[in-house]
């Protein structure tokens, strides 16, 4: 017996809408034979009326009407046996109901069971009219035995035909039950090992259709896990070094300056490297919050109407000092007028320093980065931050918003700056484009909802 | 549909053929048992070769049962025909659930003629009537051997045997037990003698009649022909023509009703004399040319059929029944018994085309039978009814529905 599951409940369906099948069809079929057996009988017997020229004497009905094998009755139309073709008499008057459908003058059919023998037999009845005259029934009758055996006969076959059929449909009905249910059965296996931690087993074989697709998203998905789980070890490997390296600096200075010995000079710019490298470890650290805060949906605005103008003149004042270094310039395209929008300035300002720090980061010495301000739309605010950087390739570049990632993880930082900076946009309701093309620069697009202008009047 | 095509080809591949022809599967219903144990018994008992045999006329049954010497079980008499072509016979007693052959009986002949089963001795008990002959053509005027049995505690007594042409077993003289009467065709000179006989420690001879120039009857029949008198009559054809006697018994002699038959009775077409209107009294029929017609030739003319029940005299006088038979038997059209002799028939009308019924006396039309073709009928207008219905040609009636001189 097939074990509980899915192959014995597709083998169950599909023996239920075939066995449900062929018993309706064998009922039309078993019926359609029944009426033609019998209606080919009565026909016949019928027909044998209609070919027959009535005697002219009522004593030469049964010769005349005579046919092999059915037994003729011929009656007074009370039913009264007059003459029939047995070696005996019958005394007892005939009330079937073939009698009655004969006196209207069609042709009655009855059948039933025989008076005296319970056999089944058809009696076929007309009135037969004498030189127009006087009117007598002329009765076929025949035993229907050999016509049920041989509908017994064919019941019998066509049983044994439809359970034939019923046994190959379940044979074959298990073999797809089992193309359906092994190819899941294999996906349970690997994703059960998936489940337990094993993210290196994949789903083999050509699967069709929706398994097919089941596999390969599963597939797909041990990829991803594996795939951000690198990620999170690289985080965790370069965050490592990102720490260690301040407070290698701090440790250092920390202990010469113990030593003592130093003139002042000395001791202030120690104790200013500590200092440094702290807020850079601040600086690291914030970050991380702030992140976890917006993973965790725990981060809250103050809101307020910023100028956008004066928010991005203020974040190129912050970064002006390493733009210096490089010797990159930045350059505001500030709009027509001004565009006010409802959000957190600080909030904003982070996403945009985070943005210009990017740019000066990837750009080379002397070049120009653009900040500029278009309308979009009536109510839509654009700021971009175009540079002429080392752009971003293609294949990565649906993946640099996400959080660890970074295309080179060796050259430092968190990989956390552009997540955080989505997540930021995302909370006002804006939206960030990156488009790049390697080696040609990046530009990164801001898209905010503007103050209502009606608002902005009053 | 795959089950059905499976079943189909499974069903053609068979080499016993499942959908045979229905009408091959006709089969004769099984006989009652008693029956069927009745019918192998006569088998067992019946010589090899030999057949079971039909009487020619009169109650066909080939095996009759029926309680012979009144003692309250029943008897079965079969007849048989043995290879080298003689009729016997057996007589069985039922013995509880099954038969016991009693005794044989030897026949007298080659051709089973007829078989009566009738009290004619008066004494009771049953008498078994044989008529045998040894014709095998099937002539009507072959000579034929009566015998009549008497059977009784288990015996079969031969009472007599009469040679006969027609016999009827009716009570001519009276005396409420049946008599015995023969009709008996003798040829050179051609003439019938008709005698009746009656039982009294044998067979008696009450009277007898001699009739010249009868070559053949076409029909006998026997029962009242009036209200209180039996008698038989005698159809005697003639050509294609033919004319009746009607014998009674008076004042205890035997004689012909009609002196004068053949005027009294002739008709130019043979027709059966019969209880037609079933009043259990006989009627003897006549033509009549429908009045207009007697100048017109007579296989034009449409005649009517009056049957006429014996009154008493030489004559036929007491019309009964006036029909307009149809000469290939496709209908009957019977006048009502207040509009017979009233009416005939209008001399425009033809016998296969169209009937005009009409009053003698104003020569109105109250009925019509007219024969359509099928297209005809299908465009027919007012009130016909179908009286015949035959290869596309369509007889129907009108009639006046004031006069109804129809009978229905």
């Amino acid at each position: 017996m097939i074990k509980k599951g899915m192959t014995r409940q597709i083998v169950l369906h599909y023996f239920l809408v075939v066995f449900l099948t062929i018993l309706l069809v064998e009922m039309v079929f078993l019926f359609a034979i029944r009426t033609y057996y019998y209606d080919g009988i009565s026909n016949y017997l019928q027909s044998s009326f209609d070919n027959t020229n009535a005697p002219t004497n009522p004593r030469d009905l049964i010769s005349t009407y005579t046919l092999d094998k059915a037994e003729v009755q011929v009656l007074d139309l009370k039913g009264n046996v007059i003459q029939n073709s047995t070696p005996f008499r019958l005394d007892k008057p005939i009330q079937t109901g073939d009698i009655p459908q004969a006196l209207t003058g069609s042709t009655g059919r009855w059948i039933g069971k025989q008076a005296g023998t319970g056999e089944d037999v058809m009696a076929v009845t007309r009135m037969i009219q004498i030189n127009g005259d006087k009117s007598y029934l002329v009765r076929y009758v025949t035993s229907l035995e050999l016509v049920n055996q041989k509908l017994f006969y064919i019941t019998l076959v066509s049983t044994g035909i439809g359970i034939i059929i019923l046994i190959v449909v379940l044979i074959v009905s298990v073999g797809l039950a089992n193309s359906i249910v092994k190819p899941i059965n294999n996906i349970i296996n690997v994703s059960t090992l998936m489940a337990k931690g094993d993210f290196n087993v994949r789903i083999k074989g050509n699967y069709p259709h929706e398994i097919g697709d089941l596999a390969s998203t599963l597939n797909y998905m041990a990829d991803e896990i594996v795939q951000s789980n690198q990620v999170k070890d690289d985080f965790i490997s370069s965050i490592s070094h990102e720490l260690r390296t301040p407070l290698t600096g701090i440790k250092g200075w920390s202990e010469t300056l113990v030593s003592g010995g130093f003139d002042p000079e000395e001791t202030k710019l120690g104790m200013s490297i500590i200092s440094k490298e702290t807020d850079r470890l601040i600086g690291l650290v914030e970050e991380m919050l702030d992140f976890s805060k917006l993973q965790q949906n725990q981060m809250k605005l103050v809101m307020g109407e910023v100028n956008m103008k004066e928010l991005l003149q203020e974040t190129m004042l912050n970064v002006w000092a390493k733009a210096e270094q490089k010797h990159i310039s930045l350059s505001l395209q500030p709009g027509e007028r001004p565009f006010i929008v409802y959000a957190d300035g600080n909030r904003l300002k982070q996403v945009f320093l985070n943005l210009v720090d990017n740019a000066i980061k990837f750009s080379p010495d002397g070049s120009t980065i653009a900040l500029m301000i278009t309308e979009m739309a009536p109510d839509k605010v654009r700021i971009s931050v175009k540079d002429p950087g080392i752009g971003i390739s293609p294949e990565f570049l649906e993946k640099v918003k996400d959080r660890f990632f970074q295309v080179n993880p060796n050259q430092g930082g968190t990989g956390l700056g552009l997540a955080i900076t989505q997540q930021i946009v995302k909370l006002h309701e804006g939206e960030m484009h990156i488009e790049s093309e390697l080696d040609q620069g990046t530009t990164v697009s801001v898209d905010l909802p503007l103050l209502d202008n009606q608002q902005q009047a009053g | 549909m795959l089950a059905v095509a499976g079943l189909l080809f499974l069903l053609s591949g068979c080499s016993f053929n499942p959908l045979s022809d229905p009408k091959t599967l006709i089969q004769t219903p099984e006989l009652p048992s008693d029956k069927q144990t009745l019918s192998s018994v006569i088998s067992a008992e019946l010589p090899e070769g030999a057949s079971i045999q039909s009487p020619k006329s009169g109650n066909t049954s080939r095996i009759q049962t029926v309680d012979l010497d009144g003692d309250g079980t029943s008897e079965t008499i079969v007849f048989y025909q043995t290879t080298n072509g003689r009729i016997n016979g057996m007589i069985f007693e039922q013995s509880g659930d099954t038969w016991v052959k009693q005794l044989d009986i030897n026949g007298a002949g080659f051709t089973l003629e007829s078989v009566e089963i009738t009290d004619i001795t008066g004494d009771g008990r049953r008498n078994l009537l044989v008529g045998y002959s040894n014709d095998t053509a099937g002539s009507e005027n072959t000579q034929k051997t009566l015998v009549v049995y008497d059977y009784n505690n288990g015996k079969l007594t031969k009472e007599t045997d009469i040679p006969y042409s027609y016999y009827e077993t009716i009570d001519m003289d009276g005396d409420g037990i049946n008599n015995l009467t023969t009709m008996t065709m003798n040829s050179n000179p051609d003439y019938v003698s008709v005698t009746v006989y009656n039982y009294n420690n044998g067979f008696k001879k009450l009277d007898s009649i001699d009739l010249n120039n009868i070559v053949s009857a076409y029909n006998v029949v026997a029962g009242k022909v009036s209200p209180d008198q039996n008698g038989i009559i005698m159809d005697q054809a003639l050509g294609k023509s033919g004319f009746s006697h009607l014998f009674i018994m008076r004042n205890g002699r035997l004689e012909d009703a009609f002196q004068l038959s053949r005027q009294a009775t002739w008709k130019d077409l043979q027709i059966v004399s019969e209880d037609i209107n079933n009043d259990g009294i006989l009627e003897i029929g006549m033509l009549e040319i429908p009045a207009g017609w007697e100048n017109i030739a007579p296989v034009e003319t449409p005649m009517f059929t009056n049957y006429y029940q014996w009154s008493g005299s030489g004559f036929l006088e007491k019309l009964v029944s006036q029909q307009y038979r149809d000469e290939e038997g496709r209908f009957v059209i019977k006048i009502a018994s207040d509009w017979m002799e009233k009416i005939t028939l209008d001399t425009k009308s033809n016998k296969d085309k169209d009937l005009r019924f009409v009053l003698k006396d104003t020569g109105e039309k109250v009925a019509e039978v007219r024969f359509f073709s099928e297209n005809e009928w299908n465009n027919h207008n007012g009130d016909w009814e179908i009286i015949a219905e035959n290869r596309g040609q369509v007889i129907a009636l009108w009639e006046n529905n004031k006069v109804n001189i129809i009978q229905n």
